[in-house]
């Protein structure tokens, strides 16, 4: 049984990459951090790697919409390399600032008019919420969890929105399996409260919402810190497999 | 090739939200609707192909998902009715947003040059007719600022015909300057005239001590050497000036004072007093007191670097830093608070040989928003809703974008701070003890020969003499230099460049560039080794033109100054490449014992460091205390004291809906709190996360620390009763920052704090007759601020002072001045573990309620109950308190919270034992069976120093009566599971009184 190695960026304004290794090297896993600079120097490196994580901050400032520019530039480098690092049952999760950059560079469906915008009350808001798992999801991370999972959310822009079409572009997500979290108490106004989803092949997930920062129990107040926990135990123990 | 994009949102909910907002501020105005969107112009030098203008329009300017864009050239659907308005920067105004775009098109595009600038664009339709003007001037007052921006408006029609020929692109025109030089030996008034001039802020004795100085031949034969004459150079004078400024020297604190009384009435007499500085007598030596009787060992370094440092755990020592940004934040809320909090987090960054920021904190003092109802606005004053949003951003963004969690604070209300807000910001920092390449961390190395390199943003004329500049007027092509847009993404990447250089030891020294710029950042660093040589030309500019002394004392965000060895230059200068950080080597340490600088080879400044900093002479100041001339009255001579309401009910909800006491929890959503994942005591707890705490706790395991090693951080500050004696003020805001830590669980013991004085001007002029008595309410604080912090066992080991808090203008056609409450912010740390983390909320109904500390309940005292509520005191009366019985009591508590436990402890302050009690309840959504009076007004509103409102289960009654037997305490009654607050007397539902509480601020 081998360690999984991990790939975290950081740099450009992420801000939640020393939480996000943490997670991983609880569970025994090699983490690795990298730059967008380095990585667009060496775009197949993510072949290396059997887990890749966008963690939350704010790239680029966010100055031209969430996550707008970071995706830009991944579209340059890594996005050849993408299929062929899911062929290789490669990994993705995407929190937050991370969640916002993987729909913008349009890993949870070609066709799929998606967007992470501004929440309804036009402000940023840091409140910690519950989290509904859709049972049907196909995800790889969610492997046996079926609870309610309570973790912080911390962002500006975290409305998940459909764009035209919505209730068939809803259907397609939902009956593929891709409908990932709801939130309880929809603090944002998204779109069939949806909080995070995965991707066609289950190996990518991005949500809003931080697993990372509720896996202590004095950081954590609600008792949800083995739920979270889990869901890295997942990935780690599917890239051992 | 000149390029125009309009990007508007398609969300109808956006349009509703702002329309709302608009509408609330400006009734007279009946919108319709409104719509906000985003401008970019782009200047390439190379046209776009259409592949290339496509990706631009739909992967860089626009999410097609929620908005629209419009290129100039094609017809767009904006509708025809109304008025379109255009937001646009003046040059040379920091534009993040357009910096954003930058990064983008460099990959679009890599060997193209490209220029852009943002702008917003509004679109407004009223219902009645408005004119251009009046649209342009509602624009102005809501969304612009006229030192930042240039707003035009149009009819609609008008704007869809113009649309395709309203590219603009502001640039910065300028000339470099000559250099001026100045001879001193001139009349005392020409010599006042410059300074004025100038905004060298220099007084005669200080501009008489430079004349003397460059009179001497031995200085006239130094200087002749390179070539220079008798005659000072503006370099010279503007680096003396900022050397020597109250901001950097911190005169009156180190001021000759003669304290006298005449009548001190009810308060404190401290007989006459001959001070030979505040800060040396009362504040230094309260620290170096503390650390030679052996109680305060855990000291690393105090008043001597950028931040205090202290080390509670072998592991990780922490770095406190607070500071205030009361003039720029007056003049555009939220970049000057913006800049604070970045400018705070590089004082952190530059602390030792660079401590990584972990946490920031902020407390705001403002008028509440019904000022302007109430006795209107003087002129060229901010509404005061205008002053929180901007602030409140400012300080939300610069904390959110760099991942720094904003983990305690508040928000006081008071009119006095009309014309000033105050606006303090801190940081905490985690610094290893010592690294691979660094032994003692806390010591800066820089050594003759080491490069100077200035790393981060370039230099514009941003923030030079900033505080002076507003009464300027602007023009077209001049840059912005009073106003600061702060980046908070530019730093980031210097931060994370940074701390990596230091993990790799790339430098031997660093500190950070605030006021004064290089000269300041440079001068001090020069300081250790003993001189240094700085060439101008070398120094990174936004554009051409700016004057030699413009780059030496330019106070352009986001940089820091490093000392980098000769053998380790390419390496720092290589990593800041990968970091995509700018940095710029610009001369070197030297130990020739001089500041030297040059502009393209001519010498353009020789100073001697023994004479910058140590040749200003102290002042002497007069300071006269009587009660009898209190010039602290309310400004507008108006009192809006309210009628006590005969029903209870109603009184206590006016009582809880007082802004001073209100929820600000919408406000402290806005600011993330857990980034890092080591906010371990948050803001607000409880069973639905909504009772405020006392304390912010860090995690310090997540930073590095030992295992369960926990920091408390939490403030003090009872200003109002400064306005009849600072000395009580004090007393009362030190008590609180500690009962406050204590309250949480932290370790009395261990106690480290801080002090920022922000004080109404105490200089006397013309228009200061009171200084006096400004200056006397000074020495009263500090020498409170002893007294306590001996007593406590707090060293301080930080802190800032801000001494020209007043606003003079016009009121109705009136003059007018409008001086803060004489105000000191306390910030206090200590170390608790685990077990001893205790919360405000009741946990258990059954458990038994007690208030620890003295009843107060015989007669009524000052306080916020009284400033609000008309009571018939015949004179101000402040609590009584036993400094050595406080200590004793908190030291009792910090052991019974790591034995017995309390299932709640919650300190009292604003609004007495009552406003605790209630808080008690909204957070544990339980409430209480009393076995008090609800008419008993002392007992519930009263305000004293060390009292807790605390609850233990049954059970531990006795153990508890026993653990306190040496203390004053009171059985208050039980917690229930009925949300009431059931009195001996009467039954008060709790959910009507959380809705007052909730709703008057954060509404």
């Amino acid at each position: 049984m081998h360690n999984p190695k991990v790939l975290i960026f950081s740099g450009n304004g992420i801000n939640c990459e020393k939480e996000s290794a943490q997670a991983f090297l609880n569970l025994g896993a090699k983490v690795d951090f990298v730059r967008l600079k380095e990585l667009e120097n060496e775009p197949q490196m993510i072949l290396n790697y059997n887990i890749l994580m966008f963690p939350g901050g704010f790239s680029f400032g966010d100055e031209l919409g969430s996550g707008q520019i970071f995706s830009y530039r991944l579209k340059k480098s890594i996005k050849n390399h993408l299929k062929q690092y899911l062929d290789n049952k490669g990994l993705i999760l995407g929190v937050c600032n991370g969640f916002q950059i993987l729909s913008k560079l349009g890993v949870f469906g070609e066709n799929l008019a998606l967007s992470l915008s501004y929440n309804q009350s036009g402000r940023f808001i840091n409140q910690w919420v519950n989290l509904m798992v859709e049972p049907e999801n196909r995800c790889v991370w969610l492997k046996d969890i079926q609870a309610e999972i309570a973790m912080p959310a911390r962002h500006g822009e975290g409305r998940f929105v459909l764009g035209e079409e919505q209730n068939s572009q809803y259907q397609k997500l939902f009956s593929n399996g891709q409908i990932v979290f709801k939130y309880a108490e929809n603090i944002n106004g998204s779109d069939f409260d949806i909080a995070g989803i995965c991707d066609e092949t289950g190996q990518i997930l991005g949500l809003m919402p931080h697993p990372e920062a509720a896996l202590k129990p004095g950081i954590n107040p609600f008792n949800s810190e083995k739920l979270c926990q889990q869901i890295f135990k997942n990935a780690v123990e599917y890239s051992r497999a | 090739m000149n390029y125009r994009f309009e990007v508007v949102s398609k969300e109808k909910y956006k349009r509703e939200k702002l329309k709302k907002s608009m509408q609330k501020d400006f009734p007279k105005l009946m919108l319709q609707s409104v719509l906000e969107g985003k401008i970019f112009n782009i200047e390439s030098s190379q046209e776009l192909s259409q592949k290339e203008l496509y990706e631009l329009k739909n992967e860089i300017l626009h999410d097609p998902v929620t908005e629209y864009i419009y290129s100039y050239q094609e017809e767009s659907s904006l509708q025809d009715t109304g008025y379109y308005c255009e937001i646009l920067l003046r040059p040379g105004v920091t534009d993040n947003s357009g910096a954003g775009l930058k990064e983008a098109l460099k990959i679009l595009k890599p060997n193209c040059e490209f220029e852009v600038s943002s702008g917003k664009l509004f679109h407004i339709h009223s219902q009645d007719e408005i004119s251009s003007e009046e649209c342009l001037e509602f624009m102005n007052e809501y969304f612009g600022n006229s030192l930042l921006h240039i707003i035009n408006a149009y009819p609609a029609k008008q704007y869809l015909e113009k649309r395709p020929s309203l590219y603009h692109m502001p640039k910065v025109e300028k000339q470099r300057p000559e250099t001026k030089f100045y001879n001193l030996n001139e009349s005392d008034s020409k010599l006042l005239e410059w300074s004025k001039e100038n905004c060298w802020a220099l007084d005669l004795t200080e501009l008489k001590c430079i004349q003397t100085y460059f009179n001497k031949t031995k200085v006239l034969e130094q200087r002749k050497e390179k070539s220079l004459g008798q005659n000072l150079s503006d370099v010279e004078m503007e680096i003396l000036a900022q050397t020597w400024s109250e901001h950097c020297k911190h005169k009156i604190f180190s001021a000759n004072i003669e304290y006298s009384e005449t009548d001190t009435g009810v308060f404190k007499k401290l007989s006459n007093l001959k001070v030979n500085g505040l800060f040396p007598d009362f504040i230094r030596s309260t620290t170096e007191e503390l650390e030679k009787s052996g109680e305060a060992n855990y000291l690393v370094s105090v008043f001597s670097d950028n931040a205090g440092i202290v080390r509670y755990d072998e592991k990780m020592d922490v770095c406190v830093k607070v500071e205030t940004h009361n003039s720029p934040s007056a003049l555009d809320p939220y970049g000057g608070a913006l800049t604070g909090i970045l400018g705070v987090n590089r004082d952190i960054l530059g602390t030792g040989i660079g401590a990584k920021p972990i946490a920031n904190m902020d407390v705001f003092c403002f008028a509440d928003k019904t000022l302007a109802d109430r006795v209107g606005l003087p002129d060229r004053i901010l509404h005061p809703s205008r002053v929180l949003e901007g602030v409140h951003l400012g300080v939300e963004d610069g904390g959110n974008k760099s991942g720094i969690p904003t983990i305690n604070g508040s928000i006081h209300f008071d009119d006095s701070y009309a014309g000033k807000p105050l606006v303090y910001v801190g940081t905490i920092g985690a610094l290893p003890p010592s690294t691979e390449h660094y032994p003692q961390t806390h010591l800066k190395n820089q050594k003759a020969g080491d490069y100077i390199v200035v790393a981060g943003g370039r230099v514009g004329s941003d923030g030079i003499h900033g505080a002076t500049f507003s009464s300027l007027a602007l023009d077209e092509n001049a840059p912005a230099t009073a106003v600061q847009i702060g980046d908070p993404f530019t730093q980031k990447k210097l931060s994370d460049f940074l701390l990596e250089a230091r993990n790799q030891g790339l430098y031997s020294s660093l500190t950070d560039n605030g006021a004064g710029g290089i000269s300041s950042s440079v001068g001090e660093m020069a300081e250790l080794t003993g001189g240094a040589r700085i060439q101008l030309e070398k120094v990174p500019l936004k554009y051409a033109g700016l004057a030699s002394f413009e780059i030496m004392i330019s106070e352009s965000q986001e940089r820091m100054s490093f000392s980098v060895a000769p053998q380790k230059l390419e390496s720092f200068l290589e990593l800041a490449k990968n970091f995509e950080v700018e940095a710029f080597e610009i001369g070197n340490f030297t130990d020739t014992g001089f500041l030297e600088v040059s502009h393209d080879g001519e010498c353009l400044a020789y100073l001697d460091l023994e004479f910058m900093h140590k040749g200003l002479p102290k002042k002497n100041l007069k300071a006269t205390f009587s009660v009898k001339e209190n010039p602290f009255k309310a400004w507008h001579g108006k009192d809006f004291r309210k009628k006590l309401p005969k029903n209870t009910k109603d009184l206590f909800m006016e009582v809880l809906s007082l802004p001073n006491i209100a929820s600000k929890e919408n406000l402290v959503r806005n600011y993330d709190h857990e980034v890092g994942a080591a906010s371990y005591g948050k803001p607000f707890v409880g069973k639905n996360s909504d009772g405020p705490s006392d304390a912010g706790v860090i995690d310090m395991s997540a930073h590095g620390g030992s295992d369960n090693s926990l920091l408390a951080v939490s403030n003090g500050s009872q200003n109002l009763f400064a306005k009849e004696d600072a000395y009580f003020a004090a007393i009362a805001s030190v008590d609180e920052c500690v009962r406050n830590l204590v309250a949480s669980g932290a370790d009395p013991e261990k106690l480290s704090i801080l002090d920022n004085y922000c004080w109404p001007d105490p200089i006397p002029s013309e228009t200061n007759p009171d200084a006096e008595h400004k200056m006397a309410q000074l020495v009263r604080s500090c020498y409170a601020l002893k007294e306590i912090a001996l007593q406590y066992k707090a060293p301080l080991i930080s802190g800032k002072d801000s001494m020209k808090n007043d606003f003079i203008g016009k009121h109705e056609g009136k003059n007018i001045k409008i001086s803060v409450s004489p105000s000191l912010l306390v910030t206090g740390i200590a170390p608790l573990k685990e077990e001893h983390f205790t919360t405000t909320n009741f946990k258990n109904h059954g458990d038994t309620i007690y208030l620890i500390g003295n009843k107060l309940s015989n007669e009524l005292y000052a306080g916020e109950f009284t400033r609000n509520f008309l009571i018939d005191l015949d004179e101000s009366i402040f609590p009584k308190y036993d400094l050595e019985e406080n200590y004793k009591l908190y030291e009792d508590i910090h052991k019974y919270c790591g034995k017995l436990k309390f299932s709640s402890l919650h300190d009292i302050s604003e609004g007495g034992l009552f406003s605790a009690l209630s808080e008690s309840c909204f957070g544990g959504k339980l409430g209480a069976k009393l076995l008090v009076s609800s008419k008993n007004l002392s007992l519930l509103f009263n305000e004293g120093l060390a009292r807790f409102i605390a609850s233990i289960p049954q059970k531990d009654e006795a153990n508890f009566e026993n653990a306190f037997s040496e203390h004053s305490f009171t059985k208050l009654g039980s917690v229930s599971e009925h949300y009431t607050l059931e009195f001996n007397d009467e039954l008060i539902s709790l959910k009507d009184l959380e809705k007052a509480w909730k709703e008057s601020v954060n509404a």
